[in-house]
């Protein structure tokens, strides 16, 4: 009874839904539609235009209120007051009077303007409001609410959304799972509900994979595209999975399913059995037409496909059989090798990884491979060798891979022959020779030569890169008073910086042992940036370090 | 000749002595109260702790007499003595602390050092007693130690060479298991199964302590491949007698780590017992009387100032411009008016229908690891606060601050825990699984709020929240808003105030069923409340205290509802 009580509602959402197509013209929820725009007199638009303008273009909400107020005191019975009324609270949300925004200000537009368009859409912000409140339980209520009384509408398409972030949160997953399925099956698509429904249908697609559900999360799945495009979208839908940190983390394709479920010694032959049905429905999306150069590659990347679910469900015979069999189609290429290597590589069997670029029909590219292969195994005398062999090949990019020798020499520390390889790109690359001498320059810095680093450095011309690099340097020669200078230039010379740089003649004194310059440096950057990090950093430091509690800092969220 | 130990026992004045086991029997019993029940005032408790000194110093006198002076009756004495020193000078600690805030520091460093030297203390006996004890068996049993000087002649070799190992032992039939008897089975350990037995032994108490939390796997999952080998060697120690003479191990070394480990595992055991192991619960009790939750009104006073009137001569050589003579210049003064009291529920005075007569609020910080908790504590930064709060809201406030451990939480009962703990610092909070459980049954079951305060660092903040994502998993912060109860009552807040931004501009908040469980703000609010308000603006720190007093307020007044609310359901 409860179940079929909660459900009605979202299924009268979709019938209504699918007879207004005209809600599909609105660009935004919060925007006055141009035909009633154009109903308005010349005098009530020029009074919207200036709230419009606070609000949109200067961000200046105090204000825009103002604005938005004065049109309701001068027009109350204008066609656009419910949209001021609805701006107004809008403003107040931003200004993070949240309370005062649901109970005098969408509630109103509810309560005064109940025909009006804005007051579906002010109905729909209680409940989000009331959600950015940490307020669940009101804002399913008003989320209910919505879904009840503007069930035509596609806020009520939003309000569904909504409900699965709260049962997210909750940690309520037969809400949850509802929802999804409300979203993906039964919702109607338009312009503004496509891209919820969208997520939406993908969550529910890569809920059931986790669960080795292969054919309801293709049926999920099929929702979202069309039907010749499901073999690839299997392998590289994105969706939001994991909320952490103020944001979400987004997972891509059934693969994900598969490494999860596999990577747990306990799940892994439900993995592995996932693995299996997949590759089994790839297989038979495989089309025996290979006649087109495009259906050939479409052929190839559904056996590429199958290779990479092997590959995470670690059944390593299956993969290279995979890739065998692709050999004995289409014979070999440079794309089936570079994929058959990348996986040695990852199994760690960078020598036979070798063998197979040595079979690229691309010299270059190959020996570039075979570089970057010693690169990760950490072997950088010899990827230079490997990197120097394809420079050698490749007389037309000779700064593309005496940059990737540059970058070895850098990550094996052996700063002279990376400086030696910076000469010889100033040489080779005129067009970037600033950014070779800087780049030199840093390794001079690397290799503890500060003197000649901030020659190097002074011949640049990215300020403030060079300057911050060379008050660096002049740091680590004990040259306090030569670093401050630096520092105050860059402080004057971008605004950007300036926080920064000052922070920093802080740390210079300090470092120096010069307390009363370090604390009023710090104490300077407590008292003009008090809402920068800077600021707070220097406050912290202040305290810490000097035992200093007079930071002379402060302010407001203002 | 030394005096024997039955000689000076011999010489005990009956009368002190009696005297003495009194006092301890007393001291015994203020000792408990002191730990676990809290019913004795700590003057009292001082009181009877600093009687030890002069009874320690008349026994140390006694101990010093010409005829039976030696080092170990000195010794004994001094040993125990020095408990109940320890105890008068923690006592004295505790009431310089009440006076001046700086004292809490120096009660919990002698606290700390004063367990050291006990387990100091114990450690020398125990060794002591350890040698003698075998000593004592050898002689008794005709058998010698390995290390022993005067070694059976019969046996036809040097001590040298029976300590090198170089004979064979005779073979027991049966396993020995009398610990003094350095032939017993288990000091037949080489030092691998000692290194073995002993990472067992602190894995697996760490993983007690970490218990239930999954990081609890980890050293559990270590201690038992290291116990494997351990527990084979054993085994095969019972089973094969010829298994216990191989190699001639260092008996006596051994017989010494046993010691230490069983000294160590017992003191780290009555440690724990006696620091963990609640006794009565703690109360706290909000102050009684009612009040109403609303904005305290603010007034604005306006006072006519009438300039003076000047008689001028305008043949005066001096020039004087003549203020025009309706210029009235307007003092406005914008007042608080107490037009109400403030606090909730219907009662007399200033207070909480809630509370009892008894009954103040607190202001008590909680105590973490990992971190600086202690950041401007007591008097100068929390005391100016709770002082504030008592005059702005004429509520009866606590004369000084406290602070609690997490596991301290665990003693406050349902309906008698506080309605607040605050809590900041600017490095690492670290918690057990056993506190992040207490934390929840305080801010769910207990109906408790956590005050906390960014007190320098994006660190801390990321700290808090991550702390914050283990006590309430499935709930998330959200910006509070400016306009919500906790930033209006008493006193309206229309911006966030801060003294350096370390965790943003936004006061961030944990709702459980529409209550605020969290209060947390980014900015260093507390360092407002220091003595010199760390030189922010007036206005920011006369911002930073009312904010202060409307998130205690906020904490005291849902407290009461729920008082109330239980009071209506029993």
């Amino acid at each position: 009874m409860y179940r079929t009580e909660r459900i009605w509602p979202v299924l009268l959402v979709l019938l209504a839904a699918a007879a207004a197509p005209g809600l599909a013209q609105a660009e935004r929820l919060d925007e006055l539609p141009l035909d009633r725009w154009k109903n308005l007199r010349e005098v009530e638009r020029y009074q919207l235009n200036i709230a419009e303008k606070y609000y949109w273009k200067d961000k200046n909400y105090k204000v825009a209120a103002a604005e938005y107020e004065k049109f309701l005191t001068l027009y109350e019975r204008s066609d656009g007051a419910p949209y001021a009324q609805l701006k107004w609270s809008q403003c107040l949300v931003q200004l993070r009077q949240l309370n005062t925004a649901i109970k005098d200000g969408f509630q109103s537009v509810v309560d005064y303007w109940p025909e009006s368009p804005e007051a579906v859409v002010a109905s729909y912000f209680i409940g989000n409001t009331y959600k950015e409140m940490g307020e669940l339980s009101s804002a399913r209520r008003a989320f209910r609410k919505v879904l009840e009384d503007y069930s035509e509408h596609p806020v009520a398409v939003y309000a569904l959304n909504d409900l699965v972030d709260i049962a997210w949160i909750e940690n309520d997953e037969d809400a949850r799972v509802r929802y999804w399925k409300v979203l993906t099956f039964d919702t109607k698509r338009t312009k503004e509900t496509e891209p919820s429904c969208l997520t939406r249908a993908r969550q529910l697609a890569a809920y059931y994979f986790n669960r080795a559900a292969v054919a309801e999360g293709l049926k999920a799945l099929e929702v979202t595209c069309k039907e010749e495009e499901l073999p690839r979208v299997l392998v590289s839908f994105q969706y939001p999975w994991q909320y952490d940190k103020d944001r979400w983390h987004t997972r891509t394709g059934a693969q994900y399913s598969v490494s999860m479920l596999t990577t747990d010694e306990k799940t892994r032959a439900q993995g592995q059995k996932l693995a299996d049905l997949l590759v089994a429905w790839l297989r038979e999306q495989i089309p025996a037409d290979t006649s087109t150069e495009e259906l050939e590659q479409a052929v190839r990347q559904r056996w590429y496909d199958i290779a990479m679910l092997r590959s995470y469900a670690l059944q390593d015979e299956e993969v290279l059989k995979t890739y065998q069999q692709v050999e004995k189609q289409f014979g070999t290429d440079d794309e089936l090798l570079g994929k058959m290597a990348e996986w040695m590589k990852s199994r760690g069997k960078y020598d036979e990884a070798r063998v197979v670029y040595r079979r690229f029909a691309d010299p270059v590219q190959g020996q570039a491979n075979i570089g970057y292969s010693y690169r990760q195994q950490g072997n950088y005398a010899q990827a230079v060798v490997e990197y120097r062999k394809a420079a050698a090949l490749d007389n037309e990019n000779p700064a593309k891979w005496l940059t990737e020798v540059a970058n070895n020499w850098r990550y094996a520390n052996k700063w002279n022959e990376a400086i030696a390889t910076y000469m010889e790109l100033m040489q080779v690359d005129l067009e970037r020779v600033d950014q070779w001498r800087y780049e030199s320059a840093v390794c001079h810095q690397a290799a503890g030569r500060y003197k000649e680093a901030i020659g190097v450095y002074r011949q640049c011309e990215n300020f403030p890169s060079n300057y911050q690099k060379m008050a660096e340097c002049y740091r680590a020669l004990k040259q306090p008073s030569q670093a401050v200078v630096l520092y105050r230039q860059i402080a004057g010379g971008s605004e950007a910086h300036a926080p920064w740089a000052m922070i920093q003649i802080g740390y210079t004194w300090r470092d120096a042992g010069q307390r009363e310059d370090a604390i009023n440096a710090l104490q300077a950057v407590c008292r003009k940036f008090p809402k920068h990090q800077y600021g707070s950093e220097a406050h912290a430091v202040l305290q810490r370090d000097f035992k200093i509690t007079v930071t002379l800092g402060g302010g407001t969220d203002e | 000749m030394k005096p024997t130990e039955s000689h000076w026992l011999r010489t005990v004045p009956r009368a002190a002595g009696i005297a003495t086991l009194a006092y301890v029997v007393v001291w015994l019993g203020i000792v408990a109260d002191w730990m676990w029940f809290g019913q004795l005032p700590p003057a009292v408790t001082a009181v009877v702790a600093a009687l030890s000194i002069p009874i320690g110093i008349g026994w140390i006198r006694w101990a010093l007499q010409p005829e039976r002076r030696s080092d170990l009756l000195l010794s004994l004495t001094g040993s125990l003595i020095y408990p109940f020193w320890w105890h008068a000078l923690l006592m004295t600690t505790v009431l310089l602390e009440q006076k001046w805030e700086f004292w809490s520091t120096v009660r919990a460093r002698t606290a700390q050092l004063g367990t050291a030297a006990l387990f100091v203390i114990g450690l020398a006996w125990m060794v002591w007693l350890l040698e003698r004890g075998s000593t004592w068996y050898a002689n008794r049993h005709g058998r010698m130690d390995d290390s022993d000087a005067d070694l059976p002649p019969e046996s036809g070799e040097t001590p040298q060479e029976l300590r090198a190992g170089r004979l064979p032992e005779p073979i027991e039939p049966h396993p020995a298991w009398h610990p003094l008897n350095l032939q017993a089975w288990y000091f037949n350990f080489s030092l691998m199964d000692w290194l073995l037995f002993t990472a067992v032994v602190v894995l697996l108490t760490a993983a007690a302590f970490l218990s239930p939390s999954r990081l609890a796997l980890v050293p559990l999952a270590v201690g038992a491949v290291l116990l494997l080998p351990a527990a084979v060697r054993v085994v095969r120690l019972l089973c094969r007698p010829e298994v216990r003479q191989e190699g001639r191990p260092r008996r006596k070394l051994n017989q010494s780590l046993s010691g230490l480990m069983g000294y160590s595992l017992s003191f780290m055991l009555a440690y724990i017992v006696m620091t963990q192991v609640g006794g009565c619960s703690e109360v706290f009790e909000l102050p009684a009387g009612g009040g109403e939750q609303k904005q305290i009104a603010q007034k604005v006073k306006i006072q006519k100032v009438i300039r003076r009137k000047f008689v001028i001569n305008p043949f005066s050589a001096i020039r004087f411009k003549i203020p025009p003579i309706d210029e009235v210049k307007l003092q406005l003064t914008e007042i608080t008016e107490h037009a109400y009291t403030v606090g909730y529920g219907q009662g007399t005075g200033a207070g909480y229908a809630g509370g009892t007569k008894a009954g103040k609020v607190r202001f008590i910080r909680l105590e973490y690891a990992g971190g600086d908790w202690d950041q401007d504590f007591g008097v100068g930064a929390d005391l100016n606060m709770l002082v504030e709060y008592g005059i702005r809201t004429n509520q009866s406030v606590a004369e000084r601050t406290e602070s609690r451990r997490i596991t301290d939480l665990r003693n406050f009962d349902i309906g008698k825990a506080p309605a607040f703990v605050f809590m900041t610092g600017q490095k690492n909070i670290v918690l057990s699984s056993r506190e992040v459980k207490i934390l929840q049954e305080y801010l769910l079951e207990k109906h408790g709020m956590i005050f906390c305060d960014n007190g320098g660092s994006r660190q801390f903040h990321n700290q808090f929240i991550a702390m914050m994502n283990r006590v309430l998993p499935t709930v998330r912060p959200v910006a509070i808003p400016l306009d919500d109860v906790i930033h209006r009552i008493p006193f309206p807040i229309p911006f966030l105030p801060f003294v350096a931004p370390h965790g943003g501009h936004e006061a961030l908040g944990w709702k459980v069923d529409g209550r605020w469980v969290v209060y947390y703000h980014p900015g260093d609010i507390n360092d407002a409340w220091t003595d010199d308000h760390s030189g922010v603006k007036p206005e920011i720190w006369e911002a930073c205290y009312r904010l202060g007093a409307n998130v205690m307020q906020y904490a005291n007044a849902e407290y009461s509802k729920w008082l109330q609310a239980r009071q209506q359901k029993d």
